[in-house]
Parts: structure tokens; sequence; C-alpha cells
């Protein structure tokens, strides 16, 4: 496995997701970690104020055909669960980064996984069983000769 | 920022504890006292020594240890700290210029610029202590801390060293995020919000993105393809405003206007093609524009309510008497 020095940027990354909202945008792949950012918006949820977000600190990469999860380190944009990011109205969004441990610059197909929710589990899934939103994003296509060297600043 | 918290202010204590040749060598509990002098504030030891070194870093000044004497000198007596060579009427010049930027605010331009103001102005107030900076008499209606004006730094370099970025882009009407690689060329201002104007690679065309609307700028490496041709240039002379209406070509336009409003629009031209075709002795009269019209012009002229009319093209005319629904 390739243990890089520089950063790489995907600035489109083909997956599967159970819907697009939220939308997988980017994937960074620096040495120290893997940033992967997604954009939510509140168009069509089932809340009159839009609802909320939030995310699991349990929720991991993996390679598909891999068994090591790469851990959630940091979130920035988003509330750690049970705490939650709530909306306004049905006109909002919010932009957000999730942190992983780094994983390999070379060509891999990943999946993101949000286990078992951490609290207010029963809301959570009648919300997304109405809404169809789902969190987790499957066939993660990362391509390194598609990848653009961020520059550093 | 409060003069406690400005450096400038202890650096130049610094600087001139170190030039007193009645008492030489200070140790840094006289640098300490010195700034506590000039600010009425005791920095803590911490600060000083920071000063110290940023002095060394940002103004090349030579200052060193005496260890032997643990005390701070100039190993070279020709170094000024803040020698320009500047003529009268430059200094006068950059003190009316000075005094106009603190009025409109220099936070106005970008992050950056309003540190290196900061510099200026602190220098300025040592030196000309009866300027104009208590007497606030300009007002300008910029909005202060909108979404995105963070950015302005990171596409002004973009801009000036050619550097492609990436970014994440939220459109308002379609409620859609996307990640786009852009070539910014050009930042532009209108009604007090700030735009960039970039080729992006997925339109494969020239584009205006919003600052409110971008997400986390990246620098990235590759061939910069953001070049602003004589095309783009005339483009942005042909336009009033950011966002063009769809299949709307560079056109004619003529508008009545009541004689309320002539002075109006005799004062501040629409746009700069705006001609006067008629003026009635009642005072009533005709513009012509030669523009692209654009969804700003359309929420002008809806502005004026009746004191206008659209007289040709028709489909302007529809569009500005029509309802505001969005």
């Amino acid at each position: 496995m390739k243990k890089t020095t520089k950063s790489y940027l995907f600035p489109n990354v083909p997956n599967e997701g159970i819907s697009d909202n939220p939308t997988l945008l980017r994937i960074t792949i620096a040495p120290a970690h893997t940033k992967v950012d997604f954009g939510y918006s509140t168009f069509n949820s089932v809340y009159s104020n839009g609802g909320w977000i939030q995310i699991s600190p349990e929720t991991y990469m993996q390679a598909m055909n891999g068994t090591r999860k790469y851990k959630l380190l940091n979130a920035e944009g988003i509330s750690f669960s049970p705490n939650k990011h709530y909306f306004e109205s049905l006109r909002d969004w919010q932009f957000y980064s999730l942190y992983f441990e780094a994983i390999p610059a070379e060509d891999g197909i990943y999946e993101i996984i949000e286990p078992e929710f951490m609290g207010d589990k029963e809301e959570i899934m009648a919300a997304r069983q109405v809404s169809g939103e789902n969190f987790d994003f499957f066939h993660i296509q990362l391509e390194i000769q598609k990848a653009i060297q961020i520059k550093e600043n | 920022m409060p003069v406690t918290k400005n450096p400038y202010l202890r650096y130049k204590a610094i600087d001139s504890r170190l030039r007193n040749r009645q008492k030489p060598l200070p140790t840094l509990i006289d640098l300490i006292q010195a700034c506590e002098k000039e600010t009425d504030y005791e920095p803590a030891l911490d600060t000083v020594v920071k000063d110290i070194k940023n002095m060394r870093i940002s103004f090349n000044a030579p200052i060193e240890f005496n260890r032997s004497k643990m005390a701070y000198e100039y190993t070279d007596d020709t170094y000024r700290f803040d020698g320009v060579g500047l003529m009268e009427q430059d200094i006068n010049s950059i003190k009316n210029a000075i005094e106009l930027i603190q009025s409109i605010g220099s936070s106005r331009v970008s992050g950056q610029f309003e540190h290196a103001m900061e510099k200026v102005l602190t220098a300025y107030r040592e030196k000309f202590p009866q300027g104009n900076f208590k007497r606030q008499f300009i007002q300008t209606d910029a909005a202060k801390d909108f979404r995105g004006f963070q950015h302005f730094d990171l596409f002004f370099r973009a801009i000036k060293d050619r550097i492609p970025v990436s970014i994440v882009h939220y459109s308002y009407s379609k409620h859609k995020f996307t990640s786009r690689i852009i070539h910014p060329m050009l930042l532009k201002e209108f009604d007090n919000r700030w735009y960039i104007v970039a080729f992006s690679e997925e339109h494969n065309e020239i584009r205006t993105f919003g600052f409110d609307r971008i997400h986390d700028p990246v620098f990235v490496q590759g061939d910069f393809r953001g070049e602003l041709g004589p095309d783009a240039v005339s483009y942005f002379q042909n336009i009033y405003g950011i966002y063009p209406i769809e299949n709307q070509d560079i056109q004619n336009i003529l508008i009545d206007i009541s004689p309320q409003e002539l002075a109006y629009f005799r004062s501040y031209p629409i746009h700069e093609s705006q001609q006067f075709v008629m003026v009635h002795n009642s005072g009533r009269a005709r513009i012509k524009l030669n523009l692209i019209p654009s969804f700003e012009l359309v929420r002008l002229l809806r502005s004026f309510g009746k004191t206008i009319r659209i007289v040709e093209p028709e489909w302007l005319r529809h569009e500005v008497n029509e309802n505001f629904k969005r």
C-alpha cells in the first residue's frame, strides 16, 4: 500500500448512494487523513422546517474487498450524534466534511457506512423510510489517474 | 483593533528603545516597560519575545541578544524600522488616501489588505496624531460579514498566480450541490455582492459564481485556462449586473421615463450605453440602452414601478410588468 506525501483530490466520484441527498461531492486523500465532502439540501425533507442532520462517530470507510475499517476522526459542518444540526426551512442547505483515517493513494472501491444510529434511532429510521434518505454510500470508485494533485498554499 | 492588541505600536516602542543611545543595551524587562509606556498596557513577557522574533522575520530587523550583558541591541546602526524616503507631496497624498480607506473600511477589500492597512494606519497615527480618525465623514452601504467573503484572498491569488481551484457550489435555484474545477479570471462586485468570473471545466465555458454559494475552495495543480480574452472583457462591458437572461443577445431597449425620474436618469445612467433619444418640455423622456438583458436589470426596472414604461422589446415589457412570483 502506498503512503502518500502529497494530497490528491477526486472532484467527482462515481458512487452508489441510496439517495442523492446527501450528495458525495469530493474526496481528498491527504497524508494524514481522507476528507470526504458532502452537501445536504432540505429541499425535499419530510420536516416542514427542514429537519436536522447528524453523523454517528462510529461511521467508517472500508474497501469493498477489504476488512480494514478507516475510522472517522473528525467532522466539520455536521454534529456527532446524539447532537443535531437543525435547519430553519425547506430552503436550507449544509456543506459538511468527514475526516477519516488516511486511505492509500491508489485505485480502490470503497464504501462509507454509518452503523446503528446512536439515540433517536426510531425517529431516524422513520424519517428515512418516508424520505428515502440514507447516509450509506457504496461503490465509491477512486481512480488515481482521475485525481488532481492539491497545490499547497 | 484595540491599541493593547496592536503589535505595531509595540514594535515601534521596541525599535525606539533599542535606538536610545543614552540607555543602550536594554534588557527584556526594559523593552516590556517601553511597550507599557507606549500603550498604557503591560504586555506579557512571551508577547515581547514573539514581537522581537516577528521584527527579525517580517521587518529584517537586525536585533541580536547580547549574552554577556543579557540585553538586546541592533547590530546595524543604519537599519531603519520605518525608513521610506518620501517627498512632502507624496506624504500628503498618502495621508488623504489613508483617511479615505479608513473611512470606507479596509475590510471591504480583504482580510489580508486589512492586516496590511493596520500597519500603515498605526504608523500614520503615530506620525500624524491630528489625522481625522475619530471623525467619520464617509458612510458607505457595504454589507459586512456576508457569506463567502472570506474567499476573496484565495481567489485574488488564484487570478494573480494563475491557479485552478476546486470548489463546491450550491445552486439556489436548483437546490443542488456540485463539485467544480474553475479557472478564476475576474473578481466582480455588483450591488455589494462579490462574484468570481471563471472558466468552468464542467461547463466548458465562462461562468459567474456568487461568493455566497461557494464552499471550501482549494488550489489544485494543472494547466490554467482562465485567460480573460477580449470577448470576455466586452461581454462584461455589455451587461448590467451578473446573470444574463437566457437566449437574449445584446439589444436595444427603449424606456419612457416620467418627469420625476428624469433627473435621476441624467445623474445616474444605468449603463454606459444609455442615451436620451427624446426629452419633452414637460420632463417626460425616452432613453435607449444597448446591452445584454439580465435578471438584475429586470429587478432594477421593476423597482421604478409606474414611473417608467418599457417601450421595447415587448418580451422585456412583459417580464418587468409581470408580478414578482419567485
